[in-house]
């Protein structure tokens, strides 16, 4: 087998990490999967194919564009999501508004890039370099090395910083937090709003070496969420972990054997985590709850 | 003194007259309109107008009105109007069924075009069989018409365009080849094809590498067919992927296309850079060609420039490369029915049926450019209707040149 699978693997890896992240952010105050977090990387391919693609502005600019339209998008998303699920008392409410979420942010996507099939810029870093034979892009190197950067660094906002111990107690207990002072409101939007621009970086960085088409945020939804919950819903290291076990095992099981198979692997592991571990290889045991 | 109307109608002689006289043209009115004109002909389309594949029904449904606008400025079809109705399949095979149920139990409806994309016409086709709808299918590559009454083809069947690109590779010296392409049904027909085929033009086939629309890069498939001398890739996002992994690894052979859907500018959009050197098959698809218009076709300049004038054309945002907004293959499906409706005298459905399949249209008449033949087998274009294109770009942008096969 050709060391390209295990550089394929890791790379993807490392984005399905950064949309598990995503997904964890917003889980751990609000205990609300949200379905509509690919969507996030879409945003950030399009900014990427609008700014640079098409406009030709340079990339400091379409990451800039990407941090503020990310943050708007995950205030947006908060509203449109956490509104009726607080409206509706049906504990089911947060699959429909997610689902929702997604499909208003797909048809929006579709609608403006009718006319091309992937949202696909130039990228940060052209070109790559060679490794015992194998080649590697740089721009693979630089989101992989990004990846792990999101993740090490919000690990430490979590455990250092003021607003990350505010969000870990409003995980804890919603009602404690309020009666402690902590705003949650705000956390929550906050939550929604650090995640989304993980997300739409992850977008705007892989774009030029995936092929992220309009519509397809649901796919990174999914490997998200398998790689979130093999690793631990609401940890950042198991969001890391999972990333990479789905993005390698995809890789290598899609080689040895067919790409059907390689999902088939995937969620086959999935299940027996969930059954070894509920709360993931990472989470701690309330989170499964 | 105060009467009613009613009264001083009944008092007044020369009321009496005008109404008598009122109520006399008025009938003589509409026994005119009877005997003058037909009630208007309904042309069915169904296609996906709204979602990913928005723009294959939109292109149809504008290069149907303008040959429908065209036969109506001529008389019409046997002393009727022509008039389109639309129907959304949204890419949804439920609301592609409950439209083929419509139209096909709609008794003004003489030809449905559509319903587009294989899978969904295959949901379709018997209920257009049994309701003796005459139908035609600008978008269904796969599978065979033989034995249908009812259902023509007017696009370039992908055994064919296949057959078209094997005697060229083999021209070019070409001996092993492979297939990089979607694992859904057209990929494991496409594979199917292949197979079968590789031994009669003397190549090896290499085997087949089914994708999936996530794969995040297809290296790896390049990478397992490495050493073939050509292959052939997805026209949809799949093969603008195997293309890029192509040029990742420095892959040397030849690219080509299974089909005409590698034509579209959205694949040009994609892929970029690396479609330069792409081989497409396609019926006459003249207008990225850099020949000068005086030479093309005429019955396809006529269409093609009806359709700029009157809906314009696509331009990729990125790349540039353009396309009329229209499918002149679509806009066949009128021409082939309004000449069957002359031949057979009428629109009943069996004599428009044998009409067809007796027609015999020279390639400068028809909208597309193609002659159109259709038979027993009722396909539109043969194999010598088909050309291979490759796409360039030069300084002044995209365009496509035809390889003599």
């Amino acid at each position: 087998m050709s060391a390209q699978v295990w550089i394929d693997g890791l790379f993807s890896g490392a984005v399905y990490a950064l949309v598990a992240l995503g997904l964890a952010i917003v889980f751990q105050p609000t205990r609300v999967m949200n379905f509509a977090q690919g969507e996030a990387l879409v945003l950030g391919a399009a900014i990427g194919y609008q700014l640079i693609a098409l406009w030709k502005w340079g990339w400091v600019a379409a990451l800039l564009v990407t941090l503020l339209l990310g943050a708007l998008l995950g205030v947006l998303t908060e509203r449109m999501i956490m509104l009726p699920v607080k409206l509706s008392g049906s504990r089911f409410a947060w699959i429909v508004a997610t689902l929702a979420a997604a499909m208003i942010f797909q048809s929006l996507f579709t609608l403006r890039y009718h006319d091309t099939d992937a949202l696909r810029p130039r990228p940060v870093l052209a070109g790559g370099f060679e490794v015992l034979g194998e080649r590697i892009g740089w721009q693979q190197l630089l989101t992989v090395g990004v990846a792990l950067a999101v993740v090490a660094g919000y690990d430490l906002f979590l455990g250092r910083s003021v607003y990350g111990r505010a969000i870990r107690a409003a995980s804890h207990s919603s009602d404690t937090a309020v009666i402690l002072g902590i705003p949650v409101q705000r956390i929550i939007v906050l939550s929604f709003a650090i995640a989304t621009v993980i997300t739409a970086l992850a977008g705007v960085l892989a774009a030029p070496v995936l092929f992220v088409g309009p519509a397809s945020g649901l796919l990174f939804t999914i490997k998200g969420f398998t790689a979130a919950i093999i690793g631990g819903v609401g940890s950042p290291r198991g969001a890391l972990a999972g990333g990479l076990i789905v993005g390698l095992l995809d890789a290598v099981v899609r080689n040895l054997v067919s790409a059907t198979a390689g999902n088939f692997v995937a969620f086959a592991l999935l299940a027996l985590i969930l059954v070894a571990f509920p709360s993931g290889l990472f989470g701690k045991p309330m989170a499964a709850h | 003194m105060s009467l009613s109307l009613e009264a001083q109608v009944r008092r007044t002689p020369l009321t009496t007259a005008a109404c008598t006289a009122a109520l006399m043209l008025a009938a003589s009115g509409c026994a005119g309109k009877e005997s003058r004109g037909k009630p208007e002909i309904k042309i069915g389309l169904i296609s996906p107008m709204s979602g990913p594949f928005a723009v294959l029904g939109i292109s149809q449904q504008h290069s149907l009105q303008v040959e429908i606008d065209r036969v109506n400025a001529a008389g019409g079809v046997d002393g009727a109007k022509l008039r389109l109705v639309v129907r959304d399949s949204a890419l949804d095979p439920g609301k592609a069924v409950q439209a083929t149920n419509e139209l096909a139990g709609d008794d003004r409806v003489e030809l449905v075009v559509g319903p587009s994309l294989t899978a969904f016409y295959e949901a379709a086709k018997s209920t257009l069989e049994r309701s003796k709808k005459l139908n035609c299918q600008p978008a269904v590559a796969t599978g065979t018409f033989n034995g249908l009454r009812y259902g023509f083809r007017s696009q370039d069947q992908a055994e064919l365009d296949l057959r078209k690109m094997l005697t060229l590779l083999r021209k070019q010296g070409v001996k092993s080849f492979g297939l990089v392409y979607e694992g859904d049904d057209t990929g494991k027909n496409t594979d199917a094809v292949l197979k079968k085929a590789a031994g009669a033009y003397g190549m090896r086939y290499l085997g087949f590498q089914a994708t999936r629309p996530d794969d995040q890069s297809h290296k790896v498939y390049v990478e397992k067919l490495k050493k073939a001398d050509a292959l052939f890739v997805s026209s949809n996002i799949g093969g603008a992927k195997t293309m890029a992994a192509a040029a990742e690894i420095g892959y040397k052979g030849k690219l080509s296309g299974t089909s005409s859907g590698m034509q579209n500018i959205a694949f040009v959009e994609a892929a970029g850079d690396y479609a330069k050197g792409a081989l497409f098959p396609a019926p006459n698809y003249e207008y990225p060609l850099r020949t000068d218009r005086a030479r093309w076709k005429p019955g396809y300049r006529a269409h093609i420039e009806a359709i700029e004038r009157k809906y314009g054309k696509n331009t990729g945002p990125k790349t540039g490369a353009t396309s009329p907004k229209g499918t002149a293959i679509a806009a066949d499906c009128v021409f082939a029915f309004a000449q069957a409706a002359a031949k057979a005298g009428g629109t009943d459905p069996g004599k428009l049926a044998a009409a067809m399949e007796t027609l015999d249209l020279k390639a400068d008449q028809t909208p597309s450019g193609n002659a159109i033949k259709p038979g027993t087998a009722h396909e539109f274009y043969g194999i010598e209707e088909l050309h291979v294109y490759q796409w360039n770009k030069d300084a002044r942008g995209w365009y496509t040149t035809e390889i003599p096969t």
